[in-house]
């Protein structure tokens, strides 16, 4: 009989509040938590152990679809659900501190997904984008719905933020910015209409998007890519052999880009490789890093193993959901 | 003394000059002559020198003759000094000295002969005394020899062991409290001596009591033994009179239909079965007289064989398990278990010898088996018995002290033996009535109780047993045989009606075709790219079934190895997929297709509902397995494949799932799951 862990997917990682804990979510709704101190700084009496050290299943077994962290809470994202748990209980019981349902119209006849979960530091708001084709901005204090996005003709994939500019991506092939301040959105690029980056097997989707204060990072379907804000330009494709972008983002001086790929890449802008980090997961859908207290690189995907990176241009451990 | 040497002088020159005659005369010594001439002078003169060399010191001697040199010395410095002188006178002078000097040499000679004398005598004294040396020197070493040789003695009787330390005596107490008085004898047996011949005649009298004994027990035991004799002859004179009786009613048997002399003749044979494999008979027997008519139990194999096993066996006193399925002989005789001619055999053989011997034994297959024939309309035979209960692959044996005998006569691991010995199921060995489930308190009871690690056949085990496991069999049996017809409908290109309970599970039709369905092998499986995961995981194993299906739709073309499990459908068959369209897509390059894998090896339990599921879960995986291609193909290129399931979003999730799950609302949605 088939063990259900080989068919494990993770789509979503966070680290804690304290930086200490590594969580992870999978498909089948169970989240896992490593304890990065063990695994980094194994002592005598306590072995490190490539296990977590604590799992448990939300409710319902629906997927883990997105994950932040806040000071107080983790907030997960599932279907037509977010949820925020005590972080205190997570290592012992955890439960749910409070949840959001996401509105959906009368006539859906499924809950959308919270694809991506983002926290805003300039109004300390969270912005879901879900299977709805909208982005949704609720305020932490009260669970309230602020406003939501509209104008996306398929799920949102990702959404990323730069100061007042939230930048999404989307399955219709387009990526919008938007002013956080605007109703609608200010400007739409689509990559595939570039003949350079458009891959007619793989489709027109963006399945990750990344924002910095001049550059904008985006990839799906059509080839990763760096483009400049300003002139909503192309400046850079990355030589990427991969069949589809999940993940993309800054890290001071470089770029980071996984997929349905062996490999993990490093780019500089100019689109040099820096670093080539093999992959356990067929696709990487999740790749999350932090400097303290823990130096640590974690990428995650379609496998039941996790490849962590103490050093953040190699593998060094691969843990086990 | 000057003076009466120079009176003697002139006789002493007779003597001289008359040895020197007879000296020229030709004879070696004087003492011929003194004998020619009796009491002649010469002998005298000897004579008397000789007493005079003995009676003179020889060092006055020696100052005489010095004093004669000088004397000598003197005279020839006046000769020569007179010669210078040259006159009448001087001339006359050196006359008269040569006279005087002359005289003096003569005294020297005879000094010289008295010494010669002397050294003799003295060397002679010398000899006598070396010989008196020698002889006390001869006579020491004897006296040593002896010494030596009266030590050796000594130690040699100091060593000297008697017979009787060897004899294992009565304590003192018991010889004192049993023996009569006239053997104990208190007063004298006093010293330790004495007590020690008491107690030895006390022996020696013991044992002729005992050996009249036995002589007695002897003669017993033959007038016995000749009374059973003569009891057996009248008994097989009887023999033929009942065997004719029996032949004569054979007839009227037949007449009536009563197989009674085939029954009696397999109780007969079954006797000779070993005490599980008896069990097993009995039990399963006795089953089929009371609840299944369908079943057959016969006992096969070489009676002959069996008898002389029973004989050689019989010899030796534990009586060793084997069973024709387990072969777990577990004799751990200990040395002193065999008995006493065994023993005496043993040892005349070799150590090379024994140990065959001892393998030989340990691998020994008992010549009968019984057989039971459970009938169904139809009959096949892959693999069917393994895995009758959760994880009873029949792979170890179930005599955990197995291992341990097989290493200690240095032979392989039990695995190796299966093929020649047969397969040792759990569920056989309870069947006979053999209980190694090392998880029951009272059984590990027992197993520690009896040295040798045996477990005794009870017929409580295989009562308990017997029923479940036939039913165990019937079942494998009806869930092989729907297995194989799906199988020949797949290979026939036939996708088997779904029954009734799962009809809901599935969209009408399908557009994909099962384009071919063939056997395949381990190898092929292990090698195939797609597979490693699976293999890894241990999610498949060699023992499982392989097959490789085709499944073509338009330019695409899914190519399935599908593991069917020995214990299916307990157990799914697991498939493993790559996909030929627009290059190759399997389960490491394309999440989609992991998914579809996912669908059918994960999400089956979906499609194990009603009754009766296990008569087509295969067929029903592999439709499932067809559609979820379509979907796949539809969603992900809609122009090449137009669509024609119901399904509302192509891709859902940052995943992209397809929507695999089938949710029988009105015609049937796909969704994601």
């Amino acid at each position: 009989m088939v063990d259900k862990e080989l068919y494990n997917t993770v789509l979503s990682q966070t680290f804690s509040a304290c930086g200490r804990y590594l969580i992870v979510g999978n498909t089948y709704g169970e989240i896992a938590v490593f304890d990065l101190r063990l695994l980094l700084n194994p002592s005598d009496e306590h072995p490190a152990t490539r296990k977590p050290v604590q799992k448990f299943v939300i409710n319902d077994g629906v997927q883990v679809c997105s994950m932040v962290s806040t000071k107080k809470w983790l907030i997960t994202g599932t279907v037509g659900e977010i949820s925020g748990w005590d972080w205190n209980s997570i290592t012992s019981s955890p439960k749910v501190s409070w949840t959001i349902n996401i509105p959906s119209s009368k006539d859906a006849l499924e809950k959308p997904d919270v694809n991506s979960l983002l926290l805003n530091d300039m109004d300390g708001n969270l912005y879901a984008g879900c299977g709805d084709n909208k982005i949704y901005v609720f305020d932490l204090e009260d669970g309230k719905l602020i406003r939501n996005f509209s104008g996306h003709d398929d799920y949102i994939h990702c959404i990323h933020n730069s100061g007042t500019t939230l930048a999404s991506a989307s399955e219709d092939g387009t990526v919008k910015l938007w002013d956080v301040r605007q109703e609608v959105y200010c400007h739409m690029i689509q990559p595939h209409a570039h003949e350079k980056l458009y891959r007619p097997h793989l489709g027109k989707w963006v399945g990750a998007v990344s924002l910095s204060d001049d550059w904008l990072l985006c990839g799906g379907g059509p080839r990763p890519s760096l483009w400049h804000t300003k002139s909503l330009d192309v400046t850079t494709v990355y030589p990427m052999d991969d069949k589809g972008i999940h993940f993309l983002a800054f890290h001071d001086d470089r770029i980071m880009a996984g997929g349905c790929y062996p490999y993990f890449y490093h780019f500089s802008y100019n689109g040099d490789v820096l670093a080539l980090i093999p992959s356990s997961s067929t696709t990487v859908y999740s790749a999350v890093f932090q400097e303290a207290p823990y130096k640590v690189l974690s990428i995650a995907g379609s496998s039941s193993k996790i490849d962590l990176c103490s050093n953040f241009s190699y593998r060094d451990q691969v843990l086990t959901f | 003394m000057v003076k009466e040497s120079v009176n003697e002088r002139d006789a002493r020159e007779v003597t001289i000059k008359k040895r020197r005659k007879t000296s020229t005369s030709g004879a070696s010594s004087a003492l011929p002559a003194t004998k020619v001439v009796e009491g002649d002078v010469y002998k005298n003169v000897i004579d008397f020198e000789e007493a005079e060399a003995s009676l003179r010191d020889p060092d006055n001697d020696v100052l005489l003759f010095k004093n004669t040199c000088d004397e000598i010395r003197k005279s020839m410095y006046e000769i020569a000094e007179l010669k210078k002188k040259n006159t009448e006178q001087a001339l006359a002078e050196i006359a008269e000295k040569r006279i005087s000097t002359s005289l003096l040499f003569v005294f020297l000679k005879k000094l010289n002969r008295l010494e010669k004398f002397r050294t003799k005598r003295s060397r002679d004294i010398l000899n006598k005394e070396k010989q008196q040396v020698d002889s006390y020197h001869l006579q020491l070493q004897n006296l040593l020899y002896e010494i030596l040789h009266l030590k050796k003695e000594v130690t040699k009787c100091l060593e000297f062991k008697s017979k009787d330390e060897e004899i294992d005596l009565v304590p003192v107490e018991e010889f004192f409290r049993e023996a009569p008085q006239e053997i104990t004898r208190p007063d004298v047996t006093l010293t330790d001596h004495q007590l020690k011949l008491a107690r030895l005649e006390w022996e020696r009298l013991q044992r002729k009591q005992l050996a009249d004994q036995c002589e007695q027990l002897q003669k017993d035991k033959e007038k016995v033994a000749a009374e059973i004799q003569s009891k057996r002859e009248r008994m097989e004179n009887i023999t033929p009179h009942l065997s004719n009786i029996l032949e004569r009613t054979q007839p009227l048997q037949d007449y009536l239909g009563l197989p009674l002399d085939k029954v009696r003749k397999q109780h007969q044979v079954a006797y000779l079965l070993p005490r599980p494999l008896y069990i097993l008979y009995v039990q399963a027997d006795a089953y089929r007289e009371a609840c299944d008519k369908m079943m057959s139990v016969v006992v096969g194999g070489d009676e002959e064989e069996a008898v002389r096993l029973q004989h050689s066996q019989s010899s030796r006193s534990p009586v060793p398990l084997e069973n024709d399925d387990s072969e777990s002989d577990p004799e751990l005789e200990a040395p002193e278990d065999i008995g006493d001619r065994q023993k005496r055999h043993h040892r005349k053989m070799s150590r090379q010898d024994r140990l065959e011997e001892r393998k030989k034994k340990l691998l020994l297959s008992h010549p009968l088996h019984v057989e039971i024939h459970i009938k169904l309309p139809d009959n096949n035979n892959i693999n069917i018995l393994s895995e009758l209960f959760p994880g009873d692959d029949g792979k170890e044996s179930p005599n955990v002290a197995n291992p341990y005998q097989l290493a200690r006569v240095g032979l392989e691991h039990f695995t190796s033996y299966i093929p020649t010995l047969g397969i040792p199921y759990a569920w056989a060995q309870r069947l006979a009535g053999l209980d190694f489930m090392a998880s029951q308190p009272d059984v590990v009871a027992i197993t520690q109780g009896s040295s040798s690690g045996e477990v005794i056949a009870t017929p409580d085990v295989s009562q308990a047993s017997m029923e479940s496991v036939v039913k165990a069999i019937r079942h494998r049996l009806k869930a092989r045989l729907a297995l194989c017809r799906q199988l020949q409908a797949f290979e026939e290109g036939d996708l088997r009606p779904v029954l009734p309970a799962l009809r809901n599970m599935f969209a009408t039709k399908c557009a994909a075709e099962l384009a071919s369905w063939h056997i395949a092998t381990w190898e092929d499986y292990r090698v195939a790219g797609t597979t490693q995961k699976l293999v890894q995981a241990e999610a498949v194993s060699k023992a499982d079934n392989f097959y490789r299906a085709v499944i073509n739709r338009g330019t695409a073309r899914l190519i399935a190895l599908v593991a069917v499990k020995p214990d299916y459908p307990r157990s799914p068959a697991v498939f493993s997929l790559n996909l030929h369209w627009c290059g190759e897509h399997n389960s490491s390059n394309d999440d989609a297709i992991r998914d579809m894998e996912a669908e059918v090896n994960i999400h089956w339990k979906e499609l194990a509902k009603g009754h009766g599921w296990g008569q087509g879960l295969l067929a029903a995986q592999f439709r499932r397995l067809i559609s979820c291609l379509d979907i796949y193909l539809e969603a992900t290129a809609p122009n090449e494949f137009p669509r024609e399931k119901t399904f509302f979003k192509p891709f859902r999730g940052r995943n992209r799932a397809r929507p695999y799950k089938y949710l029988p609302i009105g015609c049937g949605i796909f969704s994601q799951r």
